[in-house]
């Protein structure tokens, strides 16, 4: 893999073939989201955001949190957000981001942020053919509150280029796709944890898909 | 005298002005704790809370008005000034009620900007403010807070001007097709403010003359002539949805129809068999051309043609039924008045081609473009939001088959993921177009 730089970026957003195109939207400009010399496209707060709802989850367990479980809430543009101490809060990216076949991205906080003790995005990896608005993990670790606008610069995408393209490959399904709200994923099910969670019970020791181990 | 020597009369109705004044005030204190998601229910909120105050203001200042509890005011007139001032205080808890949801996380908080936009468009007028409400009824209305009961609660408030309250079926808040259903909406402040001038009570009467039988019953020709301008009011709302948004029109329509069908008359609304005659003129009128086909083609046709109108049986009904006949001038000329006072954006050289294209788009998950329009066009409000609705419409066509093959993604996921990309596109073409402006 290999990082793209700005001119790359550049005309990989330019680029007519939907399956090579990187689309980013809202873009406003790109001289000044793409930064020349940049290896980078900054990204912005969105106005979407959910956090746990405190008086009805107990706990979160290995069991998928419900959507209902979180409490989604909209601040518009002009407005602000107080991230507390401690807070934990799902936020997303003003923009809409879908990667082509063969291009992946790293999500990374902006260093202006994380200075201040705001922790962005700590499932950093963004598959090939994502598509939707970015989720946003952010905490603030300091021990004031921090104030965030929706609209700001908030993160910064890195993207890479994946080696063994596929161009026959079947867009990968997932849980986050086509999401323009703070996703928690649909959870598909993992068999293997569901395996390794039952091997130490009397009677266990099959392997998954009931063939036994083989090696 | 004071508030302890009153009449017992008197002293219940000051107390219980003041309880229901603390009451509101409370609940003014919690909303004002509320962040709204847009600027129109801060605004109104001030405005309730300023109106209150002066009503609580008043109350709180009679026990320095001897003059209130002193003989020289009547007791009959003392009891209404407080009676009055319990109505008003109940009232703006009416208004209160309103803002109480319209935070709703929910709501397309993203059409909110370009549908007021449109709004703006439509009226003629600088600016205009957009207010979406989960309701009750499973259907759209709108109310205009500048209107008659608004100006009465409210008089003066700034904020109330070319505003809207949209109360939208709280379970179908996210579903962004249903709300082309606001062409409709829309339809009708453009038709107080501007059609009812154009459309006088004499033409209205001559069309009622050219069908009633004669030696008909003046008394019903005079009830026929209204039913007609209350339907005709219904009607041009239709047309108004069809001219701005066609098929993706026609669609929500068809969604809600099962919930608002009406097989006869009432004197408030046509039946839903002229109403579907209307849309499908207007629909013919504006939206059949050749190039449009393949827009038509992606949205499901109007409800089964077998239907047929019924009769009425109440003569003022059935005159103004028959007035509103689908080849009579009556209708003919609510098609024309459409024509002049709403634009449309199927005549937007190039639209129907960028509107394929989006579809396209939104079946490879990228929102649509409608800022790509306006970049060739001159750009105006209506367009981009019709297109957003037009494309979504093909997008959810071509994305059920492709997106439940390739993800195992239900109709309802798809349908889901269809709204959301619509929503986007809109929102990003809009902020896109206002930061273009602004550079």
């Amino acid at each position: 893999m290999g990082v793209l730089n700005g001119k790359a970026i550049k005309a990989r957003l330019e680029e007519a073939d939907p399956a090579k195109k990187l689309v980013i939207t809202p873009l406003f400009s790109q001289e000044e989201q793409l930064r020349e010399g940049a290896s980078s496209i900054d990204l912005r707060l969105g106005c979407r955001f959910a956090s746990t709802r405190r008086a009805n989850v107990t706990h979160i367990g290995n069991e998928q949190l419900q959507p209902a479980q979180l409490e989604e809430f909209y601040v518009p543009l002009g407005s602000e957000l107080l991230v507390h101490p401690g807070q934990f809060v799902l936020a997303t990216t003003l923009e809409w981001i879908r990667l082509p076949r063969d291009l992946a991205a790293t999500v990374v906080g902006r260093s202006r942020l994380g200075r201040r003790g705001l922790i962005v995005a700590t499932a950093t990896g963004v598959h090939p053919t994502y598509s939707g608005v970015l989720t946003l993990e952010m905490t603030n670790l300091a021990e004031v509150p921090l104030e965030l606008a929706p609209g700001q610069a908030v993160c910064q995408l890195v993207l890479e280029k994946v080696i063994g393209d596929d161009p026959t490959a079947a867009t990968a399904p997932s849980a986050f796709l086509g999401s323009l709200r703070p996703a928690l994923g649909e959870g598909a099910s993992d068999r293997i944890a569901g395996f390794l969670s039952r091997v130490a019970q009397p009677g266990a020791g099959k392997a998954p898909g009931g063939g036994g181990a083989t090696g | 005298m004071s508030a302890e020597d009153l009449d017992p009369e008197s002293l219940f109705w000051l107390q219980a002005a003041r309880e229901r004044g603390s009451a509101i005030r409370r609940e003014i204190a919690r909303l004002q704790a509320r962040k709204f998601a847009f600027r129109l229910p801060t605004e109104v909120l001030a405005e309730i809370a300023a109106r209150a105050e002066s009503h609580l203001g008043s109350l709180e200042a009679l026990p320095d008005a001897p003059e209130f509890f002193s003989d020289q005011v009547p007791h009959d007139e003392r009891l209404d000034s407080l009676a009055t001032v319990v109505y008003e205080l109940v009232q703006l808890h009416k208004l209160l009620y309103l803002l109480s949801r319209v935070h709703s996380s929910r709501l397309p908080f993203e059409i909110v900007r370009p549908f007021e936009g449109l709004a703006a468009q439509l009226l003629g007028v600088d600016s205009a403010s957009l207010m979406l409400r989960p309701g009750s009824e499973y259907g759209f209305s709108i109310n205009s807070w500048g209107g008659e009961s608004g100006r009465s609660l409210l008089p003066g408030a700034k904020a109330l001007a070319n505003s809207f309250c949209v109360f939208c079926p709280s379970a179908e808040v996210s579903n962004f097709g249903l709300f082309a259903i606001l062409g409709h909406e829309l339809g009708h402040p453009v038709f107080q403010r501007r059609v009812v001038s154009v459309l006088a009570a004499s033409a209205l009467g001559q069309a009622v003359v050219e069908v009633a039988p004669e030696g008909t019953d003046p008394e019903v020709q005079k009830k026929a002539t209204d039913v007609l301008g209350r339907w005709a009011e219904e009607m041009f709302c239709d047309l108004c949805g069809v001219r701005l948004f066609g098929p993706a029109f026609v669609a929500a329509y068809r969604a809600t129809l099962p919930i608002i069908w009406q097989a006869e008359g009432t004197p408030g609304y046509p039946s839903s068999c002229i109403r579907l005659e209307g849309i499908s003129a207007g629909l013919k009128r504006w939206w059949e051309q050749p190039d449009l086909a393949p827009v038509l083609a992606a949205f499901p046709p109007l409800p089964p043609s077998q239907l047929t109108c019924p009769v009425h049986e109440d003569p003022a009904l059935k005159i103004a039924a028959e007035a509103l006949a689908p080849d009579g001038e009556f209708l003919e000329r609510l098609l024309s008045i459409t024509e002049a006072e709403i634009p449309s954006p199927s005549s937007c050289p190039g639209f129907a081609e960028h509107v394929i294209s989006a579809g396209e788009r939104i079946e490879l998950l990228i929102p649509p473009d409608p800022y790509l329009l306006a970049a060739e066009h001159e750009y105006q409000s209506h367009e981009l939001v019709a297109f957003a609705f037009l494309s979504a419409g093909i997008g959810r066509q071509r994305a059920n088959s492709t997106w439940s093959e390739q993800f195992g993604w239900s109709e309802q996921r798809c349908s889901r993921a269809v709204s959301e990309l619509a929503m986007k596109g809109l929102e990003a073409s809009d902020l896109r177009r206002r930061f273009g402006l602004e550079s």
